[in-house]
């Protein structure tokens, strides 16, 4: 039996959240005007935790059980499996996405001349692996390579002060606080990916500490991530952050010290992928463990790669090009589509658990 | 007659032929046991069957066998022949040699030998012979006496080639297992020091020794150990190779999931943390299980000289595998893929010396790293006189002519000789091998994938460590899972006074120290 401790699920919630959300700073991006988005982050992160908590409550209805029993438990057979397929797709499909964003930084930035499918494969190829190797290795890669990734973001970030001006934080709420609503709603509603504390529960060797640990990881990210986007709009300034495909890179890639240290992008390249294939290697174990479930398998290896052909195909079939990925991810249609995942369906299972009372005792 | 039947055939042979070593009992008259004896070792030249009469009469008739050259003949001399033929010794043979009196006499009165066993099968007589020791016979008994007088030459304890040190023991083990075992014994001189002796090998009949700390290594990594020695089956074991290999837990990797030293103190210190020694005879190498990566990168030296050394010791050979592994990939990828990555004046640098480069960076890096391995493998292989021309020609010549002719680039030559020093940076031997292995597919897929690649390997190689175990011990343990208190002595290693516990994941008693110690102070001059 596999097992995890809540450190690592704490990591994997880290890394799962933040790195993809440092390389777009989406709070910069889609928040209006874009100068709030630090603001924007720190309300999300805030908002952030009300999904993760609700998951939390999920899991507690049933102790020892995944998303797809509790699912069945709560709703009936029928009902439940229909959610745990909606769950599935919202897992796969994020999967995808990775893959593709994935795939599409490589090729625009360092390797222009390359075909988006020749990386695509790569990684699909290396994450049939990584399932396979199940999530107690993907936790324990997380362990090993996030604190140095979290270390060297932040002596980047320490080294661009020098030509970071704070006057170009204001003014403040410009826009008003609705549009820093946006904003924070955006990052927010990212934050429904955190469901997938719902599937590992069962692993957690102290299900006591999750909770704590969980909104831990999500208050680390949210500062790591503030502390982005004050960095991206005091040193570009918002209107230049907000146009820039990839604000921390083009940042990195200005940074330098004396004359020995610069041109760090190499350093990003590399911290963008470890985040980028751990979660893909995360989401995929998800949607491997829905699929057996869903079948009614006792083994989610052997879909690993099934999975993953699938995976890439809808990766690549999916979007044309970075514009519709980036369409896609416009969080003003994202969000909407994120609400029932990370609100919607926790609160209905927690109802619906309650009426068949669940959850009464602590264990 | 059909090929598989004869092999049958034989095989029934070979097996009888045990089964009747084995359990055949000795025979009451003299001449048809030494008659088996003979004939079950094929009459073999050095058996050496020596006839004598005891007591004052000669009445009984007796013989003493050993093979020449494992029994030490003075010994067998000094203190079996002359206190067995010297007049009037048998006061009970001066009669007619009742059962078991003449043969007790002999056993608790005569014979001045310290290691004496009786035994009672033809089978016995053998082992106990083809293992250095000199049986005892006698007319009218169907008993025999073996004594130990093992004197085969040995090479004495001497320093060892491979793990030297600057501070510390010189001493390093030999062919010779009770001499090993001894050697660790002088180092533990504590009764919880445990040794197991078992034969592997069904016709090499190896010794083989299992030494743990009773109380200090954990029961069920005990139990594997000895539940995977016993499920060995081969013929013979000449090296603790053929073990390792047997009872590691991941056969497929490339990676050593079992440490290997030639040092006492090492095994001393390994028994200390709770860990298990396999010894085996006729290899001074001995075999230490549960490991974890990062020992690979300790020397014991880091533990013999001040701290402060053992830590800025420990980055660089963090620093020497991460270069062995990755340094020609990325030197490879950053030339074909991101030039732009170079600071510009070095950019011209290597743009000017790759001028006239036959050949693409990646080709180039291949060949290079090609002939350092054979240069190596050669300069290991030849006699030493001979070694040192081929590092000449090798290095010297082929490497400076290469250059000139426009074969190879400085910057290529600079990059496969760092990597090749970086290699030897790693205490370990062993553990360079998968490193230096590994070069060669990273460097392909970074001659592909450029740098996206070489980190996807990167991460790959991490998900492949940290699915390992040995042991039932997580490979990357204590990074991974974590275990702040094991960080004391991976990535630096704390003052001995600090390192109170001994680390967990070997450990069935973790403390090393009582937990309050004192720790002399200076005082102020008064």
């Amino acid at each position: 039996m596999e097992q995890i401790s809540p450190l690592q699920m704490a990591y994997l919630l880290v890394i799962q959240r933040a790195v993809i959300m440092l390389a777009l700073l989406p709070v910069v991006t889609y928040t209006p005007g874009g100068r709030d988005g630090w603001l924007a982050s720190v309300l999300g992160t805030m908002l952030g935790m009300i999904p993760t908590w609700l998951g939390w409550k999920v899991t507690r209805l049933l102790p020892g059980q995944d998303l797809a029993q509790i699912c069945e438990a709560c709703l009936g057979k029928v009902v439940g499996k229909a959610v745990t397929v909606l769950y599935l797709g919202f897992f796969a499909m994020n999967a995808a996405v990775v893959l593709r964003q994935f795939s599409d930084f490589l090729t625009t930035a360092p390797m222009p001349e390359t075909p988006t499918e020749f990386f695509l494969g790569l990684a699909a190829l290396a994450a049939v692996y990584a399932i396979r190797q199940g999530i107690e290795v993907t936790a324990r890669v997380t362990e090993l390579l996030l604190p140095p990734l979290v270390l060297f973001v932040l002596a980047v970030l320490a080294l661009g002060i020098k030509d970071m001006d704070i006057t170009r934080l204001k003014p403040y709420v410009e826009h008003g606080w609705g549009a820093v609503f946006v904003g924070a709603a955006t990052a927010a509603s990212l934050w429904a990916e955190s469901l997938i504390i719902t599937m590992l529960a069962p692993l957690i060797s102290n299900s006591r500490l999750m909770l704590r640990y969980a909104l831990t990881a999500v208050l680390f990210a949210g500062f790591w991530l503030t502390l982005s986007a004050l960095a991206a709009i005091t040193f570009f300034s918002a209107p230049e952050a907000q146009v820039q495909m990839f604000p921390l890179y083009s940042l990195m890639r200005t940074v330098s010290l004396g004359d020995f240290l610069e041109r760090m992008d190499p350093l990003f390249l590399g911290a963008w992928t470890i985040g980028s294939f751990i979660k893909l290697a995360l989401l995929s174990y998800v949607s491997c463990k829905l699929l057996a479930r869903i079948l009614g398998l006792a083994e989610y290896r052997s879909l690993a790669f099934p999975m993953a052909f699938l995976g890439s195909v809808v990766a690549l079939q999916q979007f044309q090009s970075v514009v519709s990925l980036r369409a896609f991810n416009d969080p003003r249609v994202l969000s909407i589509l994120l609400l029932p995942f990370g609100i919607l369906f926790p609160v209905l299972l927690l109802i619906a658990g309650r009426l068949r009372g669940l959850g009464g005792i602590e264990s | 007659m059909p090929e598989g039947s004869r092999t049958d055939v034989r095989l029934r042979n070979r097996h009888a032929l045990k089964e009747h070593l084995s359990d055949t009992p000795l025979n009451a008259v003299l001449q048809e046991n030494l008659q088996m004896a003979r004939a079950a070792l094929g009459f073999a030249d050095d058996l050496i069957v020596r006839e004598f009469r005891l007591g004052p009469s000669g009445v009984v008739t007796a013989a003493v066998l050993f093979i020449n050259g494992l029994a030490e003949a003075t010994t067998v001399d000094d203190f079996i022949l002359r206190s067995l033929t010297q007049a009037g010794q048998i006061p009970a043979a001066q009669a007619v040699p009742e059962a078991g009196a003449a043969f007790e006499y002999l056993k608790e009165m005569a014979l001045s030998v310290a290691e004496i066993k009786e035994i009672s099968t033809i089978g016995q007589v053998l082992t106990g012979i083809l293992n250095g020791n000199s049986a005892v016979l006698m007319e009218g008994h169907e008993r025999a006496l073996l004594a130990g007088t093992v004197g085969w030459k040995t090479r004495p304890l001497s320093e060892s080639p491979v793990e030297g040190v600057v501070r510390g023991s010189r001493e390093a083990f030999t062919e010779d297992l009770t001499t090993n075992i001894s050697a660790v014994r002088r180092r533990i001189r504590h009764s919880r020091l445990r040794v197991q002796k078992l034969t592997l090998g069904s016709l090499s009949e190896t010794g083989v020794a299992i030494a743990y700390m009773e109380g200090l290594a954990r029961e069920e990594i005990l139990r594997e150990v000895r539940d995977r020695l016993a499920r060995i089956q081969i013929d013979g074991i000449l090296e603790s190779g053929y073990i390792e290999e047997f009872i590691e837990d991941h056969k497929w990797s490339p990676f050593p999931q079992i440490e290997h030293t030639e040092r006492p103190d090492k095994v001393a210190a390994a028994l200390l943390e709770g860990r298990v020694a396999i010894f085996t005879d006729g290899t001074p190498v001995v075999l230490l299980v549960p490991v974890v990566l990062v020992q690979f990168l300790q020397a014991s030296e880091d533990y013999y000289e001040r701290y402060p050394m053992a830590v800025v010791l420990r980055a660089l050979r963090l620093m020497g595998v991460f270069v062995a592994l990755f340094l020609p990939s990325l030197y490879v990828a950053i030339i074909t893929y991101h030039q732009e990555m170079i600071p510009l004046g070095l950019a011209l640098n290597i743009a000017g010396s790759r001028q006239g480069a036959p050949w693409p960076a990646f080709v180039e890096a291949l060949i290079m790293e090609v002939i350092f391995e054979l240069l190596r493998e050669a300069g290991l292989r030849l006699p030493r006189p001979v070694g040192q021309a081929v590092s000449i020609v090798g290095g010297l010549v082929i490497g400076d002519s290469a250059v000139r002719a426009g074969l190879a680039t400085p910057p290529m030559v600079i990059v496969v000789a760092t990597t090749g020093i970086a290699s030897f940076a790693i205490p370990a031997f062993g553990a360079a091998i998968p490193l230096r292995l590994l070069r060669f597919p990273i460097m392909i897929i970074s001659a592909f994938a450029g740098l996206p690649g070489v980190t996807l390997a990167g991460i790959l190689l991490a998900y492949h460590l940290a699915s390992l175990r040995s042991f039932g011990v997580p490979y990357m343990s204590p990074l991974a899972p974590g275990d702040v208190t094991g960080w004391k002595d991976v990535l630096f290693r704390a003052p001995w006074w600090a390192m109170k516990q001994r680390p967990r994941q070997t450990a069935a008693d973790t403390q090393r120290m009582a937990d309050r110690v004192v720790i002399p102070r200076r005082r102020g001059n008064q």
